[in-house]
């Protein structure tokens, strides 16, 4: 149970975390895990933004939600291997994984699956604009019997 | 650095202020009671001197209607629906009458502008056009960040601009992403994005196409007073704020953020060999632009005469005599419940305007501050700006338009001026993703924080509205349309 668990979102830069999650893989002398994760709930609120009247037709919005997705992907590969190879440079092994669905039920299976025994999460600090225009929310999982920190990074 | 010990089952912290998460937990069954209130009360009040009974009635469904709309208690689409229900059963039309204005020509022009629209897109001549303008004038930061605001006005000129951004925003992201621009760090990344949606905004009031609110203000007009503008007439009154705003908009975008990228030789690479694989234009691409060519030839000379509806439905009827799109084709692409939004709120800003409701909410709001005509414009175009960088834009319309024909009527203004004085500002919506679609889409790329839309956008907001009143003082008496 030395193993670490870096859950980041899919398209936003975690230096914190990643700097926290690789330390702490390194003090342990385990793995790390570093696993991006795509939300669905994130691309249905934007289609549900756009099937506002004006905005032509489900097809068009069908296309935008899969521009997205595909973006999102892409993205979130790129920052899960590049936290992964930072990590490999600093002597920890690690690999990198990309997951779609809900954060919290992710990080319920990957902990015992992987055998974690710290999931490092990521709470993006808000400015007082975006907390009051959006709905975001922060998810805590149940993970029992696994430590769990939350890094805070620049919005 | 926050540190928590382990949680004994999922739980979900909310992260936005309290009085917003007691407002999203049941405001929507509360607005419904406090709109059916509201209705109530305007009903059993006694009736105010000058109002008609029949007005108070029109009052009372066009205050629960403009409540459902601006809360969104109800799709928009339902709360129209629900106001064609309720005039008849309100007395105040008789049900043929109510339903007979459903079929108003400019429900069928914007049906006809949809189609057409889609047909573009489906096809794909619209993509090649874009990477074809991109391609070619694109080929340094300023010139590329310059066509891409441009462009998306352009295109918004012929249709819809949100169907614009949508169409737009995969080449937007491309460019980002073979330039390598960093989401949220690079600002030439933000400024491209920005330039995206704020260039269909600025296009989309430009004609009649762009955003379809001209042809809602266009037909409460018709309805209340015979009068209309032609296709050609709106264009060029409107023209001269177009231009300076997309002036501003590159200003104000350059200005919050400064250009960071030598060169995007890599995207005009990507671009043009993106064009060169379309290949050549093919018959389905070269027939949809000889039917647009003719379409907009007649919008512009026989409008009057023909009728702007009639002339959409008959390009929309030889899209499918030449097979261009078949209907299943198209059907996807069209927004059908925005014909119903767009009947019901014609329906209901002709019942406020018949039934003397529309000049009696006129005396008592805006004329006990407005001096003349100059001050009116100043604080509707004032009102719709704001109004719609929270509301839809299509609801800003039916909601002030019925109201500013009653104001046009108690200044002795000419009612013509307030379609546009309503419509126009109603499309500039610049600061909120939630204000218009092409504002969610780029806000939705990640390479925007919400303090680079709503900051650069304020700025924009109070430009256009400035700008706006100046075209309306100084260029419209030109063109013989008076605000005084």
């Amino acid at each position: 149970m030395n193993d670490v668990l870096l859950l980041i979102p899919s398209n936003r830069d975690a230096p914190n975390a990643a700097r926290e999650a690789i330390g702490m893989a390194k003090a342990r002398g385990g793995r790390l895990a570093v696993v991006a994760v795509l939300d669905p709930e994130v691309l249905d609120r934007v289609a549900t933004t756009l099937s506002d009247v004006g905005f032509m037709g489900e097809r068009v919005g069908e296309q935008v939600r899969e521009t997205l997705w595909r973006e999102y992907r892409t993205r979130a590969e790129h920052l899960a291997q590049g936290i992964a190879e930072q990590a490999r440079r600093e002597g920890v092994p690690a690999e990198a994984h990309v997951e779609e669905g809900d954060p919290g039920e992710i990080c319920n299976r990957l902990v015992p699956q992987l055998r974690i025994g710290v999931a490092v999460l990521v709470a993006e600090r808000r400015s007082w604009l975006t907390r009051l225009l959006s709905r975001a929310t922060l998810r805590m999982p149940a993970l029992a019997g696994c430590e769990v920190r939350v890094i805070e990074e620049e919005g | 650095m926050m540190t928590h010990a382990p949680a004994p089952r999922e739980f979900v912290v909310d992260t936005r202020p309290l009085w917003i998460i007691l407002l999203a937990r049941g405001w929507r069954l509360g607005f419904t009671v406090l709109g059916a209130l509201l209705y109530w009360l305007i009903l059993s009040a006694p009736t105010p001197e000058g109002l008609s009974p029949a007005g108070q009635k029109a009052m009372a469904v066009f205050a629960l209607c403009v409540f459902f709309w601006v809360f969104d208690v109800l799709p928009l689409m339902i709360t129209s629906l629900m106001a064609i229900v309720m005039i008849p059963l309100s007395g105040i039309m008789t049900t043929a009458q109510a339903y007979a204005l459903f079929g108003n020509e400019a429900v069928f022009f914007i049906l006809g502008a949809f189609i057409l629209a889609a047909a573009l897109m489906k096809t794909g001549l619209s993509t090649r056009i874009a990477l074809a303008i991109l391609a070619r004038f694109g080929t340094t930061p300023r010139t590329l960040l310059v066509s891409v605001l441009v462009l998306n006005a352009l295109m918004s000129f012929a249709m819809s601009e949100h169907a614009v951004a949508a169409m737009n925003f995969p080449i937007v992201l491309e460019i980002a992403t073979v330039l390598g621009l960093s989401a949220r760090r690079s600002r030439y990344g933000k400024a491209l994005f920005l330039a995206m949606a704020w260039g269909t905004t600025i296009g989309g009031v430009a004609t009649l196409l762009g955003g379809a609110r001209a042809p809602l203000a266009l037909g409460m007009l018709r309805e209340a007073t015979g009068k209309s503008f032609s296709f050609i007439e709106w264009s060029v009154a409107i023209f001269p704020l177009v231009i300076v705003m997309l002036a501003v908009c590159y200003v104000v975008i350059t200005t919050f953020f400064p250009i960071d990228v030598e060169s995007v030789q890599a995207a005009d690479d990507a671009l043009r060999e993106r064009s060169m694989a379309l290949g050549r234009m093919r018959y389905k691409e070269r027939a949809t632009s000889a039917v647009m060519l003719a379409t907009f030839s007649g919008w512009v000379i026989g409008g009057e005469k023909f009728g702007l509806a009639n002339i959409a439905i008959a390009a929309v009827v030889a899209l499918f005599v030449l097979r261009i799109v078949s209907w299943r084709e198209i059907e996807g692409y069209v927004n059908w419940g925005v014909l119903l939004m767009y009947g019901g709120a014609i329906c209901l800003g002709a019942a406020i305007n018949k039934s003397g409701a529309a000049e009696w909410i006129a005396q008592v709001t805006i004329s006990r501050w407005a001096t003349g005509g100059p001050s009116v414009v100043l604080i509707m175009s004032f009102l719709g700006i704001l109004l719609t960088e929270a509301m839809s834009n299509s609801a800003v319309v039916a909601l002030l338009m019925p109201v500013s024909l009653g104001i046009a009527h108690e200044f002795g203004m000419d009612p013509r001026v307030m379609a546009l004085v309503v419509a126009v500002p109603a499309g500039l919506a610049f600061t909120l993703p939630i204000g218009t679609p092409a504002n969610a889409i780029a806000y939705s790329s990640g390479h925007l924080s919400m303090r680079d839309l709503v900051v650069p956008g304020a700025v924009l907001a109070v430009a256009s509205w400035l700008t706006f009143n100046l075209v309306a003082n100084w260029y419209w008496p030109w063109l013989g349309i008076s605000i005084r």
